[in-house]
C-alpha cells in the first residue's frame, strides 16, 4: 500500500486519526520510492544542471523580454536607416566625403558603410554589456537573499558548481544574444550595401569575450554584496571604462601621451572597452588616414590604435580570474 | 492535557541479504511504466541502510563535537555536541535564538563552523559527498517559483545525480506522497504556502535519503497537513531513514520523536531518549469536598504528597472552587482506582481525579528556565 497525502487516500489507515498511542500499520507508510540506488558520482555534471537552469530562467522569466523587444526595434530602425543612408551615398557623395575622396583617392563609400556597421555593433556591444551587468548582479545575491539556494547547496553540489553553472548559463545566454544581434546587424549592412567583413566571426567572438568579462566581474560583486550595490558600482565602472577608452582615442589623435596612458591603465583595470576596440578593428574597413599622416579613427566608432593580441589573452585571463575569485568568495560565504 | 509517551519501538534491524536481493528484483526496467504503487502492488522492500565497510553498527546519522559559530562578536552556537543515531527520529528543540537554525545550517553545509566539527552520515561536515544521501527542507522554503512542480523536482533529482530514466518515476512517487500529483504541471508561483511546504518535502525525499533534516516542516500546514507530515515522518523511520526534526511544536515532537535534544544559548542542555526524559513523573490531582486527616495519612503512607490547597485558595467560580486539591506523585496509573477507593473509604466526596504526566513542554520549560537562571 502506498501513503498518499490528502483525504481518502491514506491506505488502510485512512479515517483513523493517529493518536499518540496508535502504532499505525506499517504498510500504510511504505513509500513508493522502491529500490535503493547509489547516485553516480556526477559531481562535474552539477555545474551543467545549474547552467541549464540559469539559461532557462533567463528565457522563462519575463525580465529579458524588454531587452529583446527593444533589440528588435533597434534592428528594424537600423535596417531602415542603413537603407536610406546607402541610397543617399549612391545618389551622390556628400560634400565632405567628396573632397576627401578627390584628395586621397580612397573608397569613401566603403568607409562610410564600415562606420555604419561599427555603429550597429557598438550598440550591440553596449546593450550586451549592460545586460551582462544586470543579469550577473543578482544571479547569486538574489538567490541568497530569497533563500532559493538553501535547498540547492544542501545537496551534493559544491559552491564552485553553483558559481560555474551560473557563469556558464549566463555567458551562454549573452553569447547567444551577441551572436544573433551581431549577425543580424552585419546581415543588414550586407543586404543594404553589400559590405561583409571577413573577420566578422572573430570580431563577434571578441564582443562575446567582452560581455563574458563583464559578467564574470559582476559575479564577484554578486557573490559578495546585494544586487543593487553591485549593479550601481558596475554601471559606473563600465561607463568610466568607455569614457577612458575615448580619451585614449583622442590622445592618439592629438598626440597626448598622458591621455593615452590614462586609457591604457584603465583598460588594464577593466578591459571591456579594449576588447570592443579589438573586435571593432577587425570589422572596420582598412583605415587610409594614418597613411595620410592623420592619426584619426574612422568616425566615433572606429579604432585608430587597436590593442595588440595580448589584450585578448589578458581579457581571457582576467575573465577566468574573476570567475575564480567569485567562486572563492562564494565558497567562504555563510548563507 | 495528559498525553501518553509515544512508546515507539526501534525499527527492527533489516535483513540485509534479503533486502538486497529484493532490491535487485525490484529494479524497474529502463522503460518507465506507471509509477509502482499507484495501483497497489506489493509493498516496497525495506531499503538496506548503508553500513560502514567491515559491518558493525550503522554509523550515527549526525555527530558533532564542540560545534561553534560566531558572527562577528555574537556567538550563535557556543559549544554544541550532538549524537543523532541512524534510523531514528530526532527532535531538536530550543527557544528562539538558541542557535537551532544556525546549527541546522552548519549540518547541511550552508554555514561554516567557527570551531569544532562533526560528521554527517559518516563523512565530515561540509563534505559534498556527505550530502548525497541527505534530504533537507529549509525553514524558509523558498524555491524557484517560475518552475513547474515537475520541472522543480526534476531539477532537484538531477542535482542528486538521479539518472534521467529514473526521475520520472520518482517524481510521480513523491508527488503522490505529498498529495500534489494533480498540480505537477502548475508553476510553483500558483502554489499556496502549504503546497510549497509539501513540494519542499517532496524534493527532500526524492533521492532515497538516509537522513532527512526538516526545519519547521509544518509551519504552513493545516491540522490535516500536520498529521500527514507526522505519518510521513513515521513512514520514513520505518524505512530506516533518520529524521532530524527542528520544530517549535512540542506536542508534535512528542508524538513522533524517539530522541530529543534541547538547546539553549548555543549549548545542549538535555539530550536523550524521549521516553526516558519524560516518564517517571506521573502525578494525580484530587479534588475533594473535605480532607480528613485520616485520608491524608492513608494517602501519604503510599504516595508522596506534592501539594495541598484549601477551598479558599481558588477563586470563586474557578475550576475546583470550594474544594480541596491534593497532588500525589504516582509510579503507575494503575494506582488511580485505589486512590478513589481510599477517598470514599475515609468519607470524602471525590469530585475529580486527574492524572498528570510530565509533558515535553514541562521538560522544555523547566530545563530552559533552569539553564537561564
Amino acid at each position: 500500500m502506498t501513503l498518499t497525502w490528502g483525504a481518502g487516500s491514506l491506505g488502510p489507515g485512512a479515517g483513523t486519526l493517529p493518536t499518540a498511542h496508535s502504532h499505525v500499520p506499517r504498510e500504510s507508510h511504505e513509500l513508493t520510492i522502491t529500490h535503493s540506488h547509489l547516485p553516480r558520482e556526477s559531481h562535474q555534471m552539477n555545474a551543467f544542471v545549474i547552467a541549464k537552469l540559469t539559461f532557462r530562467e533567463a528565457l522563462r522569466r519575463k525580465a529579458l523580454y524588454g531587452a529583446v523587444a527593444l533589440t528588435v526595434a533597434f534592428l528594424a530602425l537600423y535596417a531602415w536607416g542603413t537603407g536610406y543612408i546607402v541610397r543617399e551615398l549612391d545618389e551622390g557623395l556628400p560634400q565632405g566625403l567628396a573632397r576627401l575622396a578627390s584628395q586621397s583617392g580612397v573608397d569613401v563609400r566603403l568607409l562610410a558603410i564600415g562606420e555604419l556597421l561599427l555603429a550597429g555593433l557598438y550598440a550591440v556591444s553596449n546593450i550586451a554589456g549592460l545586460l551582462a551587468i544586470f543579469m550577473a548582479a543578482g544571479t547569486i545575491s538574489q538567490e541568497v537573499e530569497q533563500g532559493t539556494l538553501q535547498s540547492i547547496i544542501s545537496k551534493p553540489v559544491s559552491r564552485v558548481d553553483v558559481v560555474l553553472g551560473k557563469w556558464l548559463g549566463g555567458a551562454a545566454m549573452l553569447a547567444t544574444y551577441v551572436a544573433i544581434t551581431g549577425v543580424l546587424a552585419a546581415g543588414i549592412v550586407y543586404w543594404r550595401a553589400g559590405y561583409l567583413p571577413t573577420q566578422l566571426p572573430l570580431g563577434l567572438l571578441l564582443l562575446m569575450l567582452k560581455t563574458t568579462l563583464l559578467y564574470s566581474l559582476t559575479m564577484v560583486g554578486s557573490a559578495t554584496v546585494p544586487a543593487i550595490t553591485t549593479g550601481i558600482v558596475m554601471l559606473i565602472v563600465y561607463v568610466v571604462a568607455n569614457v577612458t577608452g575615448m580619451i585614449e582615442q583622442v590622445g592618439v589623435a592629438i598626440g597626448s601621451e598622458t591621455m593615452v596612458r590614462i586609457g591604457v591603465i584603465a583598460s588594464l583595470l577593466i578591459p571591456s572597452d579594449a576588447l570592443w576596440k579589438m573586435g571593432a578593428s577587425l570589422v572596420q574597413p582598412p583605415n587610409p588616414l594614418p597613411a595620410l599622416g592623420i592619426q584619426m579613427s574612422l568616425g566615433p566608432f572606429g579604432v585608430v590604435n587597436p590593442p595588440s593580441v595580448w589584450m585578448g589573452v589578458y581579457g581571457l585571463t582576467y575573465t577566468l580570474l574573476a570567475l575564480g575569485l567569485a567562486a572563492l568568495i562564494f565558497s567562504r560565504r555563510d548563507l | 492535557m495528559a498525553r501518553a509517551p509515544p512508546a515507539v519501538p526501534a525499527a527492527p534491524p533489516p535483513d540485509i541479504g534479503h533486502t538486497l536481493i529484493m532490491a535487485t528484483l525490484q529494479t524497474p526496467p529502463p522503460t518507465a511504466g506507471p509509477a509502482p504503487g499507484v495501483e497497489g502492488p506489493p509493498p516496497a522492500p525495506h531499503r538496506a541502510p548503508q553500513k560502514p565497510p567491515g559491518g558493525g553498527r550503522p554509523p550515527l546519522a549526525v555527530e558533532t563535537h564542540g560545534l561553534r559559530k560566531e558572527y562577528g562578536r555574537k556567538v550563535a552556537v557556543a559549544n554544541l555536541s550532538l549524537s543523532v543515531p541512524a534510523e531514528e527520529v530526532f527532535g531538536f528543540l530550543g527557544p528562539n535564538g538558541a542557535g537551532k537554525s544556525t546549527t541546522v545550517k552548519m549540518l547541511v553545509g550552508l554555514v561554516r563552523p567557527t570551531a569544532g566539527g562533526g560528521s554527517l552520515l559518516g563523512r565530515p561536515l561540509g563534505d559534498v559527498g556527505a550530502r548525497r544521501r541527505l534530504g533537507f527542507l529549509p525553514e524558509q522554503f523558498r524555491f524557484h517559483e517560475w518552475l513547474r512542480a515537475e520541472e522543480f523536482l526534476n531539477f532537484h533529482a538531477s542535482l542528486y545525480g538521479v539518472p534521467p530514466r529514473e526521475r520520472g518515476r520518482r517524481i510521480a512517487d513523491v508527488l503522490q506522497l505529498v498529495g500534489l500529483e494533480a498540480r505537477a504541471q502548475d508553476t510553483l508561483r500558483t502554489f499556496s504556502k502549504g503546497m510549497l511546504q509539501r513540494i519542499g518535502i517532496a524534493q527532500a525525499v526524492i533521492a532515497d535519503p538516509q537522513l532527512v533534516i526538516l526545519d519547521e516542516p509544518t509551519s504552513a500546514l493545516d491540522p490535516i497537513g500536520r498529521r500527514d507530515v507526522r505519518d510521513l515522518i513515521r513512514g520514513l523511520r520505518e524505512r530506516g531513514i533518520a529524521v532530524f526534526l527542528n520544530s517549535h511544536l512540542l506536542s508534535e515532537v512528542e508524538m513522533v520523536c524517539d530522541r530529543v535534544a534541547i538547546i539553549d544559548r548555543g549549548m545542549v542542555i538535555h539530550q536523550g531518549r524521549l521516553a526516558e526524559l519524560i516518564t517517571g513523573t506521573l502525578e494525580a490531582e484530587l479534588r475533594l469536598d473535605a480532607l480528613p486527616a485520616s485520608l491524608v495519612a492513608a494517602l501519604e503512607a503510599r504516595w508522596p504528597i506534592r501539594g495541598t490547597a484549601g477551598p479558599a485558595s481558588s477563586a470563586p467560580g474557578a475550576d475546583g472552587a470550594g474544594l480541596w486539591t491534593l497532588r500525589l506523585a504516582l509510579q503507575d496509573d494503575a494506582d488511580l482506582p485505589q486512590i478513589a477507593d481510599l477517598a470514599i473509604h475515609h468519607g470524602a466526596r471525590l469530585h475529580a481525579l486527574i492524572p498528570h504526566r510530565t509533558t515535553l513542554e514541562d521538560l522544555f520549560v523547566q530545563s530552559v528556565e533552569n539553564h537561564d537562571r
